[in-house]
């Protein structure tokens, strides 16, 4: 669907046609779920945070100009999201039923080498933790460069930055990263 | 002949280098540099780890049920929360009623809420004009102690985890309609793992406020909700706290603020000061400044708040 249906199916919505609504989450909750895997690395915590985008979306279209992309306000709405996520990622995950869990893995892991994936996960989790001692403005840019894999230029423009400030924040971001991470390793 | 490779050299080279698109002497000479630096070992692990695949490949994964389901979620989510269907018509008239709840009685909870996030805005406000210049210092600090933290201390991992933990409990948007079990429509469960009375709790000085919390709260009041009247602006009370330091966190924002505050624009102002979200600030002193009480009227609500929440 492209952006100009996707722009009229939200004024529709602000208008208040619930069905126009229907087919926004139908057309956009995949690259809203896929955005949050790589942000969480997690299929129930990425579909989470597409559902609170999806709520503040609702009780906020209000707040909606139909003059501009809602594709953009709609990721701009998501990526604050899975950002504050980073930002309360050292509290431990509620995990789901196990049934439910191993069911919405299975795709994901099927094929993989177990001890592989024991490492990823490890690796991520430390990750996250360290994620999580990053300043704000560190976490937006390594977030929009390294996670989202944005093209720095795109992500300086996005973030309202100077590319040559995007630069150094992200110099900074990934040099502390590694500096923590090796600490967690080492700790651990 | 080749200069040795430095740390940024490396960095620069590093996306090309992980992504396996990098030709073999180069990659040699660099791999070479990673073995004898530990940071530039780990920054490639890192890249390796986060490039494995793209964004496209992710969305072919999703799950078709977590994609087919968010439909039926969202409207079950909604109906707990409203009884209502979810068109804007009816989210108009869900926050009307909410605006309602809000601007009834003074001596109750509830009905300090809208003074007591009007004050906590204006304290943050003047504090944050203040902030604002010294911020770049603030986290320079923070780095630094930080990074002095995990290199002398060798905390362990459990130790950084407890040391993280978000100990900010989301607010509980039902104690704005009076009620105090946990809200069911606000969906995933860890939002409604606060306490059923943890706001109205922090509001009568049991504990403090978080800017987290403000946020939180901020952000689930429908957006234009006013927090903070064009009067409360004017007045000589507000003039004498710091007019200056509230115009400049304004600009900052570029938000006018001469016709009063929205909860939206007052959760953009918080965005803009880029705050510490576990600074607290204290509710006994908040409340004063709101409701022009003193602080002892607020020792019967606290015990009224405690037996509700025994129910």
């Amino acid at each position: 669907m492209n952006d100009q249906k996707i722009d009229q199916l939200a004024s529709q919505f602000l208008a208040g046609d619930q069905d126009s609504l229907r087919q926004l989450v139908v057309e956009l909750t995949r690259k809203l779920i896929a955005l949050a895997y790589r942000y969480t690395h997690d299929w129930e915590i990425a579909r989470d945070l597409t559902q609170e985008t999806w709520l503040k979306v609702i009780t906020s279209i209000q707040a909606y100009d139909p003059e501009r992309s809602f594709r953009r306000w709609l990721l701009s709405i998501h990526r604050n999201g899975c950002i504050s996520h980073l930002r309360r990622a050292a509290v431990k995950r509620e995990v789901a039923t196990p049934n439910e869990t191993l069911q919405e893995l299975a795709p994901t892991t099927s094929g993989q080498d177990p001890l592989e994936d024991l490492e990823r996960r490890e690796f991520r989790a430390r990750l996250d933790r360290a994620l999580a001692l990053l300043s704000e403005s560190q976490r937006r840019v390594f977030a929009c460069v390294d996670l989202e894999r944005m093209g720095q230029a795109e992500a300086a423009r996005y973030l309202g930055m100077q590319f040559a400030t995007l630069r150094t924040t992200l110099h900074f971001a990934r040099r502390r990263l590694a500096v923590i991470l090796r600490g967690l390793e080492e700790a651990t | 002949m080749n200069r040795p490779i430095t740390c940024e050299n490396f960095m620069e080279r590093l996306e090309e280098m992980a992504s396996h698109a990098m030709p073999g002497e180069e990659l040699v000479r660099l791999e070479k540099h990673a073995d004898g630096c530990p940071d530039c070992a780990m920054l490639l692990r890192l890249h390796v780890h986060l490039v494995d695949e793209s964004l496209a490949d992710v969305e072919t994964r999703v799950p078709d049920a977590l994609v087919a389901g968010m439909w039926p979620r969202l409207q079950a989510e909604m109906s707990g929360r409203t009884g209502l269907a979810f068109s804007p018509a009816n989210v108009r008239r869900w926050q009307h009623r909410l605006r309602s709840l809000l601007g009834t009685r003074s001596r109750s909870p509830s009905g300090w809420l809208v003074p007591a996030l009007a004050a906590s805005v204006m304290i943050l406000l003047i504090g944050g004009g203040y902030l604002l210049g010294e911020v770049n210092q603030l986290k320079q600090r923070e780095r630094l102690l930080v990074t002095s933290l995990l290199q002398q201390e060798q905390m362990t991992a459990s130790r950084v985890g407890t040391w993280l933990a978000w100990r900010s409990p989301a607010p509980d948007p039902q104690l704005l309609s009076g009620k105090n079990r946990g809200p069911a429509w606000l969906g995933p469960s860890r939002m409604r793992s606060s306490a059923g009375t943890g706001l109205t709790r922090t509001l009568v000085g049991e504990q403090e406020l978080s800017v987290a919390q403000l946020a939180n709260l901020l952000a689930l009041l429908p957006p234009r909700t006013e927090v903070l009247g064009a009067d409360a602006l004017r007045t000589a009370r507000w003039q004498r706290l710091r007019q200056r330091e509230i115009q400049r966190v304004a600009a900052a924002a570029n938000i006018p603020i001469e016709d009063g505050l929205q909860a939206a624009e007052a959760l953009q102002i918080l965005e803009t000061l880029d705050l510490n979200p576990e600074q607290t600030f204290s509710t006994t002193r908040l409340l004063v400044l709101a409701t022009g009480r003193s602080p002892g009227e607020f020792s019967q609500a606290s015990r009224r708040v405690r037996l509700l929440g025994e129910d």
